[in-house]
C-alpha cells in the first residue's frame, strides 16, 4: 500500500505542474496590460509600474513564473492588491463557512441519495422507485440557484422558517448558524444527491444480480440480511468515487450558493476577487481549490484501493 | 451545479467486422434497426426530444413571437405579474418578461450548442491523436486532461470567463475548453480498442495513411458515445451558462439571459416572485430535455446500461 500511495503521488506530479501553469497564465491571458486592467485606466503611472514590479511583469515570463512558483511552494501565494492581506490569510479567514457549507450538503446530499437508492433497487418497479428516478432526473436537471430561489421563496419569505440570507458564525450562536445553513445546503445538496442515488441504484441493481448474492439467498438468509450484509458493501464501493468527484461539484456550486446567500466563505471571496479584478487574490483561491479537489480524489482513490480488497496495488 | 460532464461515460459496444478489408466498416442496419425501435420505445427521449424543438422553434422565430422588444423599458408597467397584456408579467425596467424568456433562448441553446461544438471537435481530434499514436503524444495529451480535470468544472470556467472579461463569446470559450478532457477520454479509450481491429490493421496493410485510418476508418466508428455524451455536455453547458450570466461574469445587461434574469428577479422575490421564477423554469426544462434525451439515445445505444 505504501508503494502504491507514493506512485499516485508522484503521477500527480506532472498534473500539479500542468495546473501551476494554466493559473499562472490566468493573469497573461488578459487582454492589453494586466496591471492597466487591474488599477483601471485612470490609475496614475506609478502606480501602476509599482504593480508591474510586484507582480514582476517586467520580467521574461519563463522567470515571472518560476519566481511565482518558488513563492507557491513556500506557502506565499501573494497579496490582495485591494487590501494588502496576505492570500492565506484571506482564504483562512473565509474557510470557515465553506467547510461548513460543504459538509452540510454531503450530509444532506447522502443522507437523501443513499436510502432513495437502496429503496429504489431493492423495490425495482415499485411506486418508491418510480418517485426515486423521476425525482433523480429532475435534481439533475434543477439548477441550484433556481432551487435556491424556490426555497427562498417558499420557507424564507413565505413560512418564514429560515433566514433569505446572512451567516452566523456557529461560536456565536450555533442554533442560528445552522438555521441558516439548511436551505444553502439543500440547494447544494440535492443535484449531488441526484447523482449518488442514481449509482447507488445501479450498483446495487447489479450486485443483487451476482452469484454469491444468489448463494446467499439460496441458504435461506432473509433479504434484509442478504442485502445488508452481502449485496450493500460491494454496492457501495463505486459510490466512494462519485462522492469524491461530487466534492468538486459542491465547490464550484458553493461559489454560486454563497454568492446567492451572502456567506462570506471561499466561493463569494473568489467572485468579489474577479469583479474588483484583484488578480494575486483570484490565482490563490483558484489554485488553493484545485489542491483540495486533487487532494480530495487522491484520498479517494486511496480509499478505494483500501475498501476493495480485489485491486492489487502491488 | 452538477458537472455530469464527468459522468454518464457510455458503454457503446461495437461489433467486430467479419472480414479483414481496406474499407470503412459497413454500417450494420440491423443495429441501427434495434436501436431505432429501443429509442422509439424510449418515452423519455421523446419529451426531451419535444422540449428541445419546443425551445429551438422559440429561439429561431423569437423576432416573430416576442410580443415586444426584450429591451424595451417601460416606466408605467415596472414589476407587473402576468396578465392579459404581459402574459409572464415584466420585470424592473418594466421589459416584457415573455419577450425576454424568448431572446434567452437564443443564448442559452447559441452557447449551449457552439461551447459543445468547441469541447467536441477540440477533445474528439485530441483523443484520435493520443489513443492511435501514443507513446510520448499519449502521455502529454493525457496529462493535459489531467490538469484540466483537476478543477472543479465551475471553478475552472470562473477564472478564464475572469481572465479574458465577462462576455458571451468569452463565457462560451471557457465552457468549451472545460468540456474538453471528457471527449479526449472517450475518444481516446474507444480509439484504444477499435486500432488493434482486423479492419483497422487492413487499412494499414494496404497502405492507408495515419490521417486516413483515424479520420475515414476510426472516427465513423466512435460517433455513437460521442452523441450520448454531447447531448448530456449540452445540458451542462446551457447549466453553465446560467450559472456565469448569474454571478454576472456571462452575458451582459442588457442582452436577455436566463441566468442574469434571475440574478436580478432575486432582489424581487418576496413581492414579485415571478421575475425571477419564470426563466428559472426555462433553464430547468432545456436541461431537462437534454438529459432525457441523452439517457434516452443511451439507453437506445446499449440496452444493458440501465442508470
Amino acid at each position: 500500500m505504501g508503494g502504491y500511495v507514493i506512485r499516485r503521488i508522484l503521477v500527480m506530479l506532472p498534473v500539479l505542474f500542468l495546473v501551476s501553469v494554466i493559473i499562472f497564465m490566468l493573469i497573461h491571458l488578459t487582454p492589453g496590460d494586466p496591471a492597466l486592467m487591474m488599477l483601471g485606466e485612470e490609475a496614475n503611472p506609478q502606480a501602476l509600474a509599482a504593480l508591474r514590479q510586484e507582480l514582476g511583469l517586467d520580467q521574461p515570463l519563463p522567470v515571472q513564473y518560476a519566481v511565482w512558483l518558488g513563492r507557491v511552494l513556500r506557502g506565499d501565494l501573494g497579496r490582495s492588491i485591494r487590501t494588502n492581506q496576505p492570500v492565506t490569510e484571506a482564504i483562512g479567514q473565509r474557510l470557515p463557512p465553506t467547510v461548513e457549507l460543504t459538509l452540510a450538503s454531503l450530509i444532506v446530499s447522502l443522507g437523501i441519495a443513499l436510502p432513495a437508492g437502496i429503496v429504489s433497487a431493492t423495490r425495482r418497479g415499485s411506486r418508491a422507485d418510480i418517485v426515486s428516478t423521476v425525482g433523480s432526473l429532475l435534481g439533475v436537471s434543477m439548477p441550484n440557484f433556481f432551487l435556491a430561489v424556490l426555497l427562498i421563496f417558499i420557507f424564507a419569505y413565505k413560512l418564514r422558517w429560515f433566514p433569505p440570507i446572512g451567516w452566523t458564525p456557529p461560536w456565536e450562536n450555533l442554533a442560528e448558524n445552522l438555521r441558516g445553513l439548511v436551505l444553502p445546503a439543500i440547494c447544494l445538496g440535492a443535484a449531488a444527491a441526484a447523482v449518488v442515488a442514481r449509482l447507488t441504484r445501479s450498483s446495487l441493481l447489479e450486485v443483487l444480480g451476482q452469484d454469491y448474492v444468489r448463494t446467499a439467498r439460496a441458504k435461506g438468509l432473509r433479504e434484509s440480511k442478504v442485502i445488508q450484509g452481502h449485496a450493500l458493501k460491494n454496492a457501495l464501493i463505486p459510490v466512494v468515487t462519485i462522492v469524491g468527484l461530487q466534492v468538486g461539484t459542491l465547490l464550484g456550486g458553493a461559489i454560486i450558493i454563497e454568492s446567492l446567500f451572502s456567506l462570506p466563505g471561499i466561493g463569494k471571496l473568489v467572485v468579489d476577487s474577479i469583479f474588483q479584478r484583484d488578480f494575486p487574490l483570484v490565482q490563490g483561491v483558484v489554485l488553493f481549490l484545485a489542491l483540495v479537489f486533487l487532494g480530495t480524489s487522491l484520498l479517494v482513490d486511496l480509499l478505494y484501493a483500501y475498501l476493495d480488497p480485489r485491486i492489487h496495488y502491488g | 451545479m452538477d458537472s455530469p460532464i464527468g459522468e454518464s461515460v457510455p458503454k457503446t459496444s461495437v461489433a467486430a467486422p467479419s472480414v479483414l478489408t481496406a474499407a470503412p466498416r459497413p454500417r450494420e442496419t440491423s443495429g441501427l434497426r434495434a436501436f431505432g425501435r429501443r429509442f422509439m420505445r424510449a418515452r423519455l427521449a421523446w419529451v426531451g426530444l419535444l422540449i428541445i424543438v419546443a425551445f429551438a422553434l422559440m429561439a429561431i422565430f423569437a423576432p416573430s413571437l416576442a410580443p415586444y422588444d426584450p429591451n424595451k423599458q417601460s416606466l408605467t408597467q415596472l414589476l407587473q405579474p402576468p396578465n392579459a397584456q404581459h402574459w409572464l408579467g415584466t420585470d424592473e425596467l418594466g421589459r416584457d418578461i415573455l419577450s425576454r424568456i424568448l431572446y434567452g433562448a437564443r443564448v442559452s441553446l447559441s452557447v449551449g450548442i457552439i461551447s459543445v461544438g468547441i469541447a467536441l471537435v477540440i477533445g474528439v481530434v485530441l483523443g484520435l491523436i493520443s489513443g492511435y499514436f501514443g507513446g510520448w503524444t499519449d502521455t502529454l495529451i493525457g496529462r493535459g486532461t489531467d490538469a484540466l480535470l483537476a478543477f472543479p468544472a465551475l471553478v475552472l470556467a470562473l477564472a478564464i470567463t475572469s481572465a479574458l472579461g465577462p462576455s458571451l463569446t468569452n463565457a462560451m470559450l471557457a465552457i468549451g475548453v472545460v468540456g474538453i478532457p471528457i471527449y479526449v477520454r472517450l475518444t481516446r479509450g474507444q480509439v484504444l480498442a477499435l486500432k488493434e481491429r482486423e479492419f483497422v490493421e487492413g487499412a494499414r496493410v494496404a497502405g492507408a495513411s495515419s490521417p486516413r485510418i483515424i479520420f475515414r476508418h476510426i472516427l465513423p466508428n466512435v460517433t455513437s458515445p460521442i452523441i450520448v455524451q454531447a447531448s448530456l455536455g449540452v445540458a451542462f453547458a446551457v447549466l453553465a451558462e446560467a450559472g456565469l450570466s448569474f454571478l454576472g461574469l456571462g452575458v451582459q445587461p442588457p442582452t436577455a439571459s436566463w441566468g442574469s434574469m434571475i440574478n436580478t428577479g432575486k432582489n424581487y422575490l418576496e413581492m414579485d416572485p415571478w421575475v425571477a421564477i419564470v426563466p428559472g423554469i426555462a433553464i430547468f426544462l432545456t436541461v431537462l430535455g437534454f438529459n432525457f434525451l441523452g439517457d434516452g439515445i443511451r439507453d437506445a445505444l446499449d440496452p444493458h446500461l440501465k442508470l
